[in-house]
């Protein structure tokens, strides 16, 4: 009787996934896991001989096995049971996902000298750089005891200690620390949200000498309280809590946003179509892009809601040059380029992984451009290899 | 192919089995082998024809020998079976040694050969010693020769057992090629078996794979005497629960089809003393070396010293089958020394000694063994003993091995447990107990289990875990 009971049992749950993983549709996308899936590889003779059929057959198998999400959640969990707290490069840390950080002195003293060649070799350009710690830093304290993790404090410390003098760097850990109790990071993602860009934004107008637009200013928008970030890819687990996205919104303001290189350009600087794709932080300048050109139409506007001061619409004294800055970012600034374009008639932003046509200080002669932002995560400029393209 | 793969559990699995159970009985044999052929050929499709020359060789060998043994022409007879043995022999020394002798003949100045770069044939040494039981037992006629080349070649490449063992002799199973009845018990009991060894090899295994994977390549400003402890017995895990847990699965699955392979593992690490040790350990390579060399070359039956060499020759072998490396050798040799040291005088001692001091004596050369056999570069073998004892210039104690502790430390115990008998004593007396009852109860509460596993398996083969092949280089 046992016998055939646990025969039943096995056979019946052996058929469910291969039926099943016939029956159901392969699908080409992971939402959960933030990537695409094998499909059924190619049969030829060759292909079986070489073993690449088998390779392909078995990422299809694993990665079109039905019920594939709930597995996969399945086996975080274990791990969560068993109390492991660090998964694909990830920390659970009290209800948040937090990447961790080892720090990289070979990869930040190869980036520090190229941006300090930059700086030096450009006496003309003035350059500020808004260096941002990670939720690693920040929420130190939320991460599982003796976490393996560096402190970005010390990496501060020491870029400040090394940077060109020629180089205005700006640090808005303390800023960030002092707000940890709002919503500044995502949970699920590696990202701040624009709360913590807004604080990021605040600090650089004030070492810009600008003035940062008020909080008032803004329709602030929660438009989507379902989204899943990266870290929640890597290590997806039951019951997470999805974040919210938030938007600042300058209803006064109107914008001409152009992606160079894709050519097409939109009057807004959300583009809300990438609102229902998986990866939501998109919605800020359309994720990530070689070169963006952001045209603010109302700068000269006398109603366009800029408490400026210094800078009234239409000042002819104010050297053209001011009025226009190249900003050199990582996907950070994503969030923070909507607020910083109210305060520029035009934006060139730079993504030094995709841009590559020229060099930054190429670019700056050529636009006539003297001003240059720089707005660099720490997990990023410990990790990138792209820097040399500044020069 | 793996067992513990999304392609096997639900695409070869169950092919193979209805296609097996539709089958008439005469050709169950046949399609038995052209499955076990595809599940060979799966990701190295060329050395299908290796293993089949192997066959050829081994087939028309046993029917010469057991011609010239009926003719009583036993000088003739042994010469086939001696031809067999070289043939065989020659592949696998041709496949799996032919570079490390060159390798060390190159070391001898003025000398370079050119290396052939061969991949090793998957399983190679496991079938190769299969095919010899054969020669060897229709020799002895301990077995009668198979008339059909399906039978033999069915035996061969029968795919529970071809890539990782346990090797199944011939004279266990020459009745069974020709006559078995698979039924619901045996089934059930495959079943179980079979789930075992998943369990044990996906869920225990591979994360204890992990932690040793981490562990050995940390970087020495990280590392410390403590983690390089638990990284030589998390090793010590991975190799028990992977090597055993396939032979669980071998086994479920050779009853799912009827057959019946002998025990391979009978809980290695419960042992007071390194002899009992090899006792429970691959119990079928350990008594494959002792009746097809030990014994052959004399055994103890000719005096001390024989007996000394005997066994030399049989541990220098057993070290170098696991792999053609030097390392591998060393280990074998260090069980020589410890065996010979038991049986002289430690093992009376031993038995005479409480038994948690037999048993962490035992431990402690197991483990250390397993350590030699890890690492293949004398480099890193060389660390990771240093570091262990305390040479290496190591702290005890830091922030990481705390964090490693409290992530791993309950996998560990739960593992240790795992790796004697009581988990399964106290499921047995609980399983019986309910069924006194109720008998269909005990087969839920079981099915409930079996469920358990599988989708916990299931989970972390989905999420492609780490999941390594360990017998590659045997």
């Amino acid at each position: 009787m046992r016998n055939k009971i646990i025969t039943i049992i096995f056979i019946v749950y052996i058929l469910i996934f291969t039926i099943g993983t016939i029956v159901a549709k392969d699908r080409a996308f992971s939402d959960m896991e933030n990537r695409n899936l094998a499909q059924f590889p190619a049969v030829s003779v060759k292909s079986i001989f070489s073993g690449d059929f088998s390779d392909g057959f078995e990422s299809y198998m694993s990665d079109q096995i039905i019920f594939k999400d709930f597995l996969v959640k399945l086996k975080v969990g274990e791990n969560r049971v068993l109390n492991q707290t660090y998964i694909n490069q990830t920390y659970f840390a009290d209800g948040r996902y937090i990447r961790g950080y080892k720090e990289n002195f070979i990869q930040i003293d190869r980036n520090l000298g190229f941006v300090n060649e930059f700086a030096e070799n450009n006496p003309e350009l003035n350059i500020t750089w808004l260096m941002v710690p990670n939720a690693c830093y920040v929420y130190n304290d939320s991460l599982p005891p003796y976490a393996d993790v560096d402190d970005q404090a010390m990496t501060i410390k020491y870029i400040e200690k090394n940077v060109s003098e020629r180089i205005n760097f700006v640090d808005v850990s303390d800023e960030l620390v002092s707000a940890k109790g709002d919503y500044i990071y995502y949970n699920t993602d590696h990202h701040w949200t624009m709360n913590g860009a807004y604080i990021g934004y605040k600090k650089l107008c004030k070492e810009l000498g600008i003035k940062a637009m008020s909080k008032d200013t803004y329709d602030i928008e929660t438009v989507r309280e379902d989204f899943y970030g990266t870290l929640y890819s890597d290590a997806p687990v039951f019951g997470t809590e999805p974040d919210d996205i938030i938007l600042y919104k300058n209803d006064t303001g109107k914008y001409t946003v152009n992606y160079v290189n894709e050519d097409f350009t939109q009057d807004s600087l959300y583009n809300y179509d990438k609102l229902n794709i998986k990866d939501k932080y998109q919605v800020y300048l359309d994720g990530n892009h070689a070169i963006i050109r952001i045209k603010n139409n109302s700068y000269y506007d006398d109603n366009r809601g800029l408490d400026t001061g210094e800078r009234e619409s239409g000042d002819a004294d104010k050297s053209a040059s001011s009025d226009r800055v190249i900003v050199v970012k990582d996907s950070y600034a994503h969030s923070l380029l909507p607020l910083l374009a109210d305060n520029y008639e035009e934006i060139i932003v730079v993504d030094l992984r995709y841009y590559h046509e020229k060099t930054v200080s190429d670019l700056a002669k050529e636009e006539g451009i003297t001003d240059i932002i720089m707005i660099n995560n720490i997990d990023f400029f410990n990790s990138d290899d792209n820097f040399l393209w500044l020069m | 192919m793996l067992f513990s793969s999304i392609t096997f559990l639900f695409a070869f699995l169950p092919a193979v089995l209805l296609v097996y159970y539709i089958s008439p009985r005469a050709i169950k044999n046949f399609v038995l082998m052209f499955f076990s052929l595809i599940f060979y050929a799966w990701g190295e499709p060329k050395y299908v024809f290796v293993m089949l020359a192997s066959i050829i060789v081994g087939y028309v060998m046993g029917l010469l020998t057991d011609y010239y043994m009926k003719k009583e022409k036993i000088k003739a007879a042994r010469w086939m079976v001696a031809l067999a043995v070289i043939i065989n022999l020659g592949i696998l020394f041709f496949f799996k040694y032919m570079g490390f002798f060159t390798e060390n003949i190159n070391k001898i100045p003025h000398i370079h050969i050119k290396a052939l770069e061969l991949s090793l044939p998957l399983g190679i040494s496991f079938y190769t010693f299969q095919i010899l039981t054969y020669s060897v037992d229709v020799y002895r006629q301990t077995a009668k020769p198979q008339k059909n080349i399906i039978n033999l070649a069915t035996y061969i490449t029968l795919f529970p057992q071809l890539i990782a063992g346990p090797i199944v002799r011939y004279e266990t199973v020459a009745k069974q090629l020709e006559e078995r009845k698979e039924n619901i018990d045996d089934f059930g009991e495959g079943v179980r078996r079979f789930v075992t060894g998943l369990g044990k090899k996906v869920l225990i295994a591979n994360m204890a794979g992990e932690i040793f994977d981490t562990l050995s390549k940390l970087p020495n400003e990280q590392n410390t005497v403590l983690l390089s402890w638990i990284c030589s017995v998390a090793f010590t895990l991975q190799i028990y629960f992977d090597f055993s847990g396939y032979s669980d699965m071998a086994i479920g699955l050779g009853r799912m089809f009827g057959f019946r392979f002998l025990e391979n593992f009978d809980y290695p690490y419960i042992s007071k003393s390194l002899t009992e040790f090899w006792r429970r350990w691959h119990i079928s390579l350990s008594s494959w070396f002792k009746d097809y060399v030990y014994i052959p070359l004399g055994g103890n039956r000719k005096g001390k010293a024989k007996t000394y060499r005997n066994l030399f020759v049989v541990w220098f072998l057993t070290g170098f089958w696991h792999g053609a490396s030097w390392n591998f050798i060393i280990w074998g040799l260090y069980y020589f020394v410890l065996l010979m040291i038991e049986k002289t005088w430690l093992l009376k001692k031993l038995e005479k000694a409480p038994k948690f001091l037999s048993h962490l004596y035992a431990l402690f050369f197991i483990n250390f063994g397993w350590v030699i056999f890890a690492y293949d570069k004398w480099g890193a073998l060389k660390s990771a003993v240093k570091n262990m004892f305390g040479f290496g210039g190591l702290t005890v104690f830091n922030r990481y091995t705390a964090y490693m502790l409290l992530s791993y430390g309950l996998f560990l115990i739960i593992a240790f447990v795992a790796a004697t008998p009581y988990p399964r004593l106290l499921a047995g007396k609980f399983i019986t107990k309910i069924e006194d009852k109720k008998s269909s109860i005990a087969g839920v509460v079981e099915g409930v289990f079996i469920i358990c596993v599988m989708l916990l398996s299931t989970a972390f083969l989905a999420s492609e875990a780490f999941n390594p092949f360990l017998y590659f280089r045997f």
